[in-house]
């Protein structure tokens, strides 16, 4: 299986932009606050690496993940560190809750938004694929990078994107991961190869 | 199939199933009777019996997941009321939070989406109950009780991250310490409710000065208080020191057994935070308390600033 060329991975790049682009209009009309995101860069990466990514910080991620299944299927996370969610929540939400801890409608308001931004870029695929997938309804979990990861099943490949969101003037990053098996990922390969041609 | 018909009737929660035009094609009973001014029944358009939803989140969803296969969360904070429900048909009442998950679904090369509708005004009720006892308590922990202002304990945390912050932006910062003159012979003349009456007249007067321009008053315990002023010299914080003495005076309290004057009178100590030679937050405090005993050693109802390089 050869890697994904520079251009491809602009390609992705680009979708996803547009993805989460339209997810930060929907989210700034429900919140009523500006609400901007971009997706700098795109990865494939071993679950390993992303792993080692994390480990330095330490930090307890918070992620929201639907599985998704059809002609490409694998699990999409979408991930922020605990502190980071935390503020996403004060922020979107104007709750002053103690940081320690999100309440029971504060936990579905996240599923609620990482559910926003992950149909956004299942959409933006689904349109690139010209197919359609089944997926499940978002789960929200906390913990550390290793048991989140080892959740979506092992041994896979990661389509891992950095999200820059923008709010309130503050700069927040989040982490979108695709977990794929290799089969998914030389599908994504061929239909990228075929949007690149079609272009 | 009619058991499980029944089923989704005696459910104690909503469930709807729309076709790909948005008609009704189920709907249980807990959900019809819930649109008490909506006569929803199966054949019915959604968007022709509800047109107010024409455009928001809630038809965006079912959209997408008729459309593209997607399914959806609207959670209550977000989406307070997304549908027209109602606690039984109660007319002058707010429809009710609601937690909706949209599914899509497919049968016979048909899509469809299925509603599932939760009622969570209880849920909301008991969150924000907790939350306003929660602010309670927080506020009860940090206020003095006697004079409503903050607290030792409160204190402690503001004047924590005023150092922290001074640090960070190499600005000045000055603590004063004040003490009421003769406080306990005050207290042994006209009794302890006179006492407390006096504390809590002082406080509340230089309170609503020092609110005015932004600083912080504490009482650090008995009749000794603090004032942190961020971004203040201490040269700037002995006038302002000055000033709240003679504002103490000037309340002309009537004290029978003082040495000094015929009213209430306090003492003063004003200290400041040398960043960048390794001052801390206790130093700070050490050499504003010490200011305050030479002015009662120096003949009280005075200012002393700390020497700078205490």
């Amino acid at each position: 299986m050869k890697d994904l060329t520079a251009l491809e991975l602009d390609a992705l790049a680009e979708i996803f932009n547009i993805s989460v682009g339209r997810s930060a209009s929907v989210l700034s009309e429900l919140t009523g606050e500006a609400v901007t995101m971009s997706v700098p860069m795109v990865h494939i990466l071993s679950s390993e690496r992303v792993v080692e990514l994390f480990a330095i910080s330490h930090e307890r991620l918070t992620c929201i993940s639907q599985q998704f299944s059809g002609s490409f299927s694998g699990a999409a996370m979408l991930m922020f560190t605990e502190s980071s969610s935390l503020e996403v929540v004060r922020l979107m939400l104007g709750s002053q809750v103690p940081l320690e801890q999100l309440s029971e409608i504060e936990q579905d308001a996240l599923s609620e938004i990482g559910n926003i931004i992950l149909n956004a870029c299942f959409a933006g695929i689904a349109d690139m694929l010209r197919d359609s997938f089944s997926c499940e309804l978002p789960e929200l979990m906390t913990g550390d990078i290793e048991h989140i990861l080892h959740s979506g099943g092992s041994e896979q490949k990661v389509l891992f994107l950095q999200i820059k969101l923008g709010l309130e003037q503050r700069n927040l990053e989040g982490y979108l991961a695709f977990l794929m098996g290799s089969e998914t990922e030389s599908m994504l390969q061929q239909s990228l190869s075929n949007f690149l041609s079609g272009m | 199939m009619k058991l499980f018909e029944k089923t989704l009737n005696i459910l104690q929660s909503g469930v709807m199933i729309l076709d790909d035009e948005l008609n009704i094609v189920f709907i249980n009973l807990w959900l019809q009777k819930a649109f008490a001014y909506v006569d929803a029944q199966p054949g019915e358009n959604l968007l022709s019996l509800c047109p107010e939803l024409k455009g928001r989140r809630i038809e965006a969803s079912l959209r997408q997941a008729l459309d593209s296969g997607l399914p959806a969360v609207l959670s209550p904070v977000l989406n307070r009321s997304p549908l027209p429900l109602y606690h039984n048909g109660q007319s002058q009442a707010e429809p009710f939070a609601q937690m909706i998950r949209v599914q899509p679904m497919r049968e016979e090369e048909q899509n469809y989406c299925m509603l599932e509708v939760q009622d969570v005004s209880s849920v909301i009720r008991r969150e924000r109950l907790l939350n306003e006892q929660a602010d309670k308590l927080n506020q009860m922990a940090l206020t003095d009780e006697l004079t409503g202002i903050a607290n030792r304990r409160h204190f402690n945390s503001l004047l924590e991250k005023a150092v922290a912050s001074t640090i960070d932006s190499s600005q000045s910062l000055s603590l004063i310490f004040f003490d009421i003159d003769y406080f306990k012979p005050y207290n042994d003349h006209l009794g302890h409710q006179a006492g407390d009456h006096c504390l809590a007249r002082i406080t509340q007067h230089l309170n609503d000065i020092l609110k005015g321009e932004g600083y912080h008053l504490a009482r650090y315990g008995g009749e000794e208080f603090c004032i942190i002023l961020p971004g203040v010299s201490p040269a700037q914080a002995t006038v302002l020191a000055e000033n709240y003495r003679q504002n103490v005076e000037r309340l002309a309290i009537r004290h029978p057994a003082s040495s000094v004057a015929k009213v209430v009178t306090a003492s003063f100590g004003v200290s400041g935070f040398n960043a960048g030679k390794s001052d801390t937050f206790t130093g700070l405090v050490l050499k504003a308390d010490n200011a305050l005993y030479r002015a009662k050693m120096s003949g009280r109802n005075q200012v002393i600033q700390a020497c700078l390089d205490e």
